[in-house]
This record gives C-alpha cells, structure tokens and sequence, in this order.
C-alpha cells in the first residue's frame, strides 16, 4: 500500500469520521443540493447589502446634518443597532416580520400578504448592515478635504448639489473597498439565517448531515465554501485599499475593526 | 428597538393597551433573563481571555523568524476570519462531538458552554492576532536594535520591550473587538447554550409576548455593550492625549 | 593583542557594496574615530561588531569571539559590546532607572536592589542623578542620550560603539554628551565612535580612520592625522567639516 492509502485507512479506522459518505461531496446531486444553497446565500448577501446601502447613505447624510431634529434620530438609530447582535435582529424579524409589516404591505399587496422568511432575514441583516454602512459612508465624507464642500459651496451649489456632485462621488470611491470588505461580513453573516429556516448553505448542510450522521465533514465542506469566497473576496478588498490615501484608510479602518468581527 | 416593537405590537393586536415597562417581564421569569445573562457574561469573559492568548501566541507565530510558524499564523488567521462563526461553533460541537471529543466533560450542558467558549476564543482570537502583530511592528526598529544589542535575545526583547508597549497601543482596537465578542456570544444560543438570546427564544415561545421578551433583551444587551463602548472611547481618548 | 580585528571584511546590501576589504585593528584601551562622507559605510562598520549586521565575507574578532561564525553566541557577544545609536532609542514604557536596570537584571540576572544601585551610580556619573524615574519623554535629547549610555555601560562592557551619538542633538547639548564621552575615554575604555565633531576626535582620540566608498582610506594616528592627512580626499572631507 503506498503512503496515501495507508494514511486514508488510519483516518477512516477513527471513530466518528464517516469516508463511508466521502463520495456525497462529490456526487452530483449532492454539489447541486450545496449549489442551491450558496445560490441562496449569495442572492441574501446581495439583497442586503443593497438595501443597507441605500439606507445607510440616509443615515450617514442624517448623522451628518446640521439640525438636530435629524441628527439625533440617526445617531440614535445607528448607535443603538451597532449595539446589539445581528443574530438577535435576524431572530426577531424571523418572529415577527410578518405581523410588523402586515400594516404596511397590506394595503399595498393585499390580504393574503406574507413576509417570507428570506425577506425577513434580509431585513435583519440589513437592520445592522445599515447602521454599519451608514458609519462607514460617514466616515468616507469626513476624510474629504474640507476644502471639497468649501469649494462646492463657493461655486454656489447646493448643499444637496454639493453632495450630490462634489461629495458623494469622491467619498464613494473611496468606500468601495470597505464595502467589499464589509460584503465579506455579510456573506459570514446570512450563516446566521439559517436560524430562522432559510435553506442558504449551512440549513442545506444540516439537511445532510441529520441524514447521514456526518455534521465533521459536512460543516470542513462549508467552511472551506465560505473561505473560498471570502478569502478571495477580502484580498480583493486589502489590494484596492492599498490605492487608498492613507488617511482615508485609517478612518475608515477604524470604524470597520468592530462591525467586522460581527 | 424597544420602542419600534411596543408599536408593532399595538397595531398586530388591534390596540392592546396593557402595556407594561419595558423590561418588566425580566423580573416574571428571572431564572431565564438573570441565568442568560449571567452565561453570556460568562461567555464573554473566559472569550475574551482566551482569544487574548490565541491571538497573541499567532501574532507571535505570524512575526516569527522561522517560516513553516509564519505559515500556521497566516492559515489560522485567514481561516478563521473568513468562515462564519456559526460554522465554526457547530463543527466545534457536532463535528468534534462526532469524534466523541467533548471538552474534557461529561456533563452535556458543560460541554456546550465550553464548546461555545473554545469558538469565542478561536474566532476572535484570529482579529486579535492581528491588532497585536500591527502593534508589535510598530515598534520602532531602533528600540529593538537596542535591546539586542544589550544581549536581550529574542524572546526577551518580545517580552520585556516589544508586548508592555503593544498592549498599551492596541487597546482601543481590542476593546471594539471585545464588544463584537460580547455581542457574537448570541450566536452560542444555536448550539444550545441558554444565554440571553435563548432565553428570550424560549420565553417567546412559551407567553408569545415578543415584544416583551425581545424588548427586554435588547435592554440587556445595551447594558452590556453600551458602557463597553463609551469606556473604548475613553481609553482611545486618554490614550490620544497620553501620546 | 588587539580586541577588534577586521580581516578583509566585505558585506552587501543586494548589489550594493558597503565594505570592500576591511581590514582594522584596536587595541584595547584605544579611542578611535571613524569619519567620512555619508553613505560610505561608516554606521554599517561599527555595527557589524555587535553583529546587528552580520558580514559575507572575511573575519572578524571582537574579544576572542569570532563574529563571522554563524554559530558564534551573540548574546554573549553583545554582553560584552555596548552600543549607543544616533536616535537613543530608549525604551518609552520605561523610565531611565529601568532602562538602565532591564539589561542588568534579564541577561545577567541581577536582582532588583543591586541593578538599582548600580543604575543610580551610573545616571550620577552621566550627571543626571535626578531623572531616574522619570520617562524618557520627559528628558531632552541630550538627557535621553546619557542615559543611553549609562544602559550600555551597565552591562559592564569591555567596548563601547558609538554611532554619530551627538547628531541628532541641539548644539548646547552635544556638549554634555561629549564630556561624558570625554570621561570613559579617560577611564581607558576601548570605543569606536562614528563622528563629525572634530574637536572631540582631537582631544579624546588615539587614531582616526577615515572611510569612503565602504574602504578604510587612511588609518593614522590622530596627531599626525589633523597634522596633515596623507590622502587627499581626506584633507577635502576635513576642511569641510572644519570650516562648516
Ligand atoms: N539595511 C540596509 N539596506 C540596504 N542598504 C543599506 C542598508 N543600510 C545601509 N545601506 C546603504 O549602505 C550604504 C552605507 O550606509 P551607512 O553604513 O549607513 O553609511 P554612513 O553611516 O557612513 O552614512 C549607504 O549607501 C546606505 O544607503
Ligand atoms: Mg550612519
């Protein structure tokens, strides 16, 4: 026997590894079954983040304004979801959306409406997303020189048109690999809606594994899925960043290091 | 949050209008709220202490003059930040507990906790490692040049001149990522631990009194992390101006 | 018998050649003075005796110990070499008191009581008796730099090196410096030191090497040195730093 087999022989001899369902990972249905999975967690990540980026950028302007009646609201908002797990938002809306948004959609789409749990997870991972995207949009503009608003404004435009024209496409470029970066959080995160019975990765894997009593490989399986796609994506990231100016970096770095780990 | 919940409730139950204090239904079932907290500061503490250790030992590996321990600190931080923790704490559980590896415990809810525990500590431990590296290359080469150049060896200098000036200048990053441990301590409600998120779960399930039960763990969870954060904030400051 | 002995030393950052062929002696006891134009090798000289860079060709012998030899005991080594950077390069976290003490108690396992003691001598031989527990940031350069070398001197060493320890200082305070140089140079320690103060190298030292372009061009006694160099190049080098 050459050195592999005997190695494969050893690690199948232990107690608890199954090589007996080694094949699965590669058995066709079984890739497509995982495939649907990751197609769903993809199609959340998406969704998400382009919901939290329109809301953010609401937040990061109304944390930015200058009467208060609209800067404390958004301070409050922003502040009080940082605080909190995602976790705790996902299962929440997981409970409730239906019943939260039935005054709302109702009307709109009539009796029979129901919130689906994909659209309530969205909306809890894009709770936090949100408040986080909105710091780092806010942290975008505040690296601008002062000097862009000053010059904005002397040419006679807007506060809006200033944002619009002058501000938001320079802060924007230089978020896009925070973004990223925070794209690479999200995707970590949608694990968290398995919780609430989506069949995104990890709910497919548990499908496997209560089958086949193989939770050891199953979750190396998703793992090694996840990295892949994050690992690539966050290197992505780290490479664009380094374009940055550096102060930009560091602002923006600061405000990433908690809302990362999560 | 609290607030966004009473109104949701009020307009799915047509106006019910005994409502009570936000956070009252802690003091109907204490041994479900007052235990989750407890597990979850628990949690959060043995966390932190162990991610402290994990991360400085690969930041240590990550610097290290001999390649094949540079190798493991890169794999483990890349690996670890770039899976979710979720699945991290299942293969912990499920995974390990399918080699009958149990934490060195018999006791099913003991093995739980410290399969929680071990995936804190791991997971951040990979953010940890990395504040940790980045304050012990920004010490300044001529500090280390010195050091040797008395006889410190290399394991000295780490220890005596390059770690004391580390832990002062990655404190506030430490901090933020101690507060997103406190918070991910949630995600050891999946594999069965009944910390604060649980418990809300389960007193959910049992009253369907969500708001309440949500309202009342949000309120817990901003005790935990608010002061967290606002002393974060003061330590960067104090620190700011100490430099 | 000489306690330095350069043989035919060569080294190389990439293509770059920094020592071509050095060949260098000192006795102990001797004061000598490196001086030359910058970038000619003179900082990468002195700390290839304490092996901060280590040399890829030819020997070389500091107290016995052969420091081209990978497997010589650096620590060792470096126990016996004291050496005092332009920069300082104190330790922040700690006061003078334990920047002079860390050595002492950590390498050759001293114990507190006695490694105080002994700092506090030396920071009153260097005259500032009075800063022993403060931060370095709370001294000036000239204050930083005395202690600088009372830490060296606290492991008792039998060479001092000094690279160019009075550069980065305020004219009023290269002054304090010097004396304190001035007085081990007169207790018979043997130094190396890289310099531009002409005035110090003089008084204080017993040959002066000039280098240029990583080579040794003239090694002569410093009387007959400041007398009239032999090389050209090094008669250009010192009237600019002299009238400069
Ligand atoms: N670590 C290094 N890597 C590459 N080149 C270096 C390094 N240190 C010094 N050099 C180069 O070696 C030459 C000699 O430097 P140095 O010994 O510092 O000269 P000096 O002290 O006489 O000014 C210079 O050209 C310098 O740029
Ligand atoms: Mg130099």
């Amino acid at each position: 026997m050459n050195p592999f087999d005997l190695l494969r022989a050893a690690v199948c001899a232990t107690p608890g590894i199954r090589c007996d369902t080694w094949y699965l990972f590669v058995d066709p249905a079984i890739v497509r079954f995982f495939g649907e999975g990751l197609g769903e967690t993809l199609k959340l990540s998406v969704a998400s983040v382009l919901l939290s980026f329109v809301v953010g950028l609401l937040f990061a302007l109304g944390r930015l304004s200058t009467r208060p009646w609209i800067r404390w609201p958004s301070i409050l908002y922003i502040e009080t979801i940082r605080a909190l797990p995602v976790l705790l938002l996902i299962v929440y809306f997981g409970i409730k959306g239906t019943a939260l948004f039935r005054p709302i959609m109702t009307p709109i789409f009539g009796e029979d409406f129901e919130l689906s749990r994909f659209w309530a997870g969205v909306l809890g991972l894009s709770l936090y997303t949100s408040a986080v995207l909105a710091e780092i949009i806010r942290a975008g503009i505040t690296a601008l020189p002062k000097g862009q608003t000053e010059a904005a404004s002397a040419l006679g435009l807007s506060y809006v048109g200033s944002m619009r024209f002058v501000v938001l496409p320079q802060a924007l470029r230089l978020m896009v690999p925070a973004m990223m970066g925070q794209l690479t959080t999200v995707i970590k995160d949608t694990s968290l809606v398995a919780t609430i019975g989506v069949f995104e990765l990890v709910r497919q894997g548990r499908v496997i594994y209560t089958q086949f009593f193989n939770p050891l490989e199953v979750f190396l399986y998703i793992a090694v899925i996840y990295f892949v796609i994050c690992f690539a994506l966050s290197q992505a990231s780290r490479r664009l960043e380094l374009r940055a100016p550096v102060e930009a970096r560091i602002k923006i770095e600061e405000v990433q290091l908690r809302d990362q780990v999560a | 949050m609290p607030d966004l919940g009473v109104r949701a409730s009020v307009c799915a139950r047509g106006g019910r209008k005994d409502l009570t204090m936000p956070g009252a239904i802690m003091f109907e079932f204490p041994d479900l709220f007052f235990t989750g907290l407890f597990l979850t500061v628990q949690l959060s503490v043995l966390g932190s202490i162990g991610a402290l250790a994990a991360g400085t030992l690969i930041a240590l590996f990550r610097i290290s003059p001999i390649p094949p321990l540079r190798w493991v600190g890169v794999a483990y931080v890349e690996f670890f930040r770039n899976t979710p923790l979720l699945v991290q704490l299942f293969f912990l559980f499920l995974g390990l507990g399918a080699l009958g590896f149990r934490f060195w415990t018999t006791d099913t809810f003991e093995s739980i906790f410290r399969a929680g525990a071990a995936g804190m500590a791991l997971y951040h431990g990979a953010y940890v490692a990395e504040v940790i590296r980045g304050g012990l290359l920004g010490v300044d080469k001529g500090q280390i040049e010195a050091a040797r150049s008395l006889g410190l060896s290399y394991v000295q200098t780490l220890r005596y001149v390059q770690l004391p000036q580390t832990f002062r200048a990655t404190i506030p990053p430490l901090g933020n990522i101690g507060i997103a441990l406190i918070k991910n301590t949630s995600l050891a409600s999946t594999i069965g631990v009944a910390e604060l998120l649980q418990a809300a779960e389960i007193v959910e399930s049992r009253t369907f009194r969500t708001e309440e039960a949500f309202g009342a763990v949000v309120l817990l969870y901003l005790v935990l992390t608010i002061p967290a954060s606002l002393g974060v904030n003061w330590l960067e400051r104090r620190l700011l101006v100490a430099r | 018998m000489p306690i330095i002995e350069f043989h035919d030393v060569h080294k190389w950052f990439g293509p770059l050649h920094v020592l071509n062929g050095i060949d260098l002696k000192v006795d102990e006891g001797e004061v000598v003075v490196v001086i030359g134009p910058s970038g000619s090798g003179k900082s990468t000289l002195i700390r290839t005796i304490d092996r901060l860079e280590p040399i890829q060709r030819g020997s070389l012998v500091v107290d016995g110990m052969p420091v081209h030899d990978p497997k010589a005991d650096v620590n060792a080594l470096r126990r016996r070499v004291g050496m005092v950077f332009q920069q300082f390069n104190l330790f922040p976290h700690l006061t003078a008191v334990e920047n002079i003490m860390l050595a002492p108690r950590k390498v050759k396992g001293l114990n507190a009581a006695a490694s105080r003691k002994r700092a506090q001598e030396l920071l009153a031989k260097v005259g500032i008796p009075e800063k022993a527990d403060q931060l370095p940031v709370r001294l000036s350069g000239g204050q930083q730099q005395r202690v600088a070398i009372a830490r060296a001197l606290a492991m008792d060493p039998k060479i001092m090196l000094f690279d160019e320890p009075t550069s980065a200082l305020d004219a009023e305070m290269i002054r304090e410096v010097l004396d304190v140089m001035r007085q081990l140079a007169q207790e018979g320690m043997t130094m190396v030191v890289v310099t531009h103060e002409i005035g110090f190298a003089r008084e204080a030292s017993d040959r002066v090497v000039f280098m240029d372009a990583g080579r040794i061009i003239e090694d002569s006694p410093t009387g007959e040195f400041f007398a009239g160099a032999r090389e050209e190049r090094a008669r250009q080098f010192l009237s600019k730093v002299i009238h400069h």
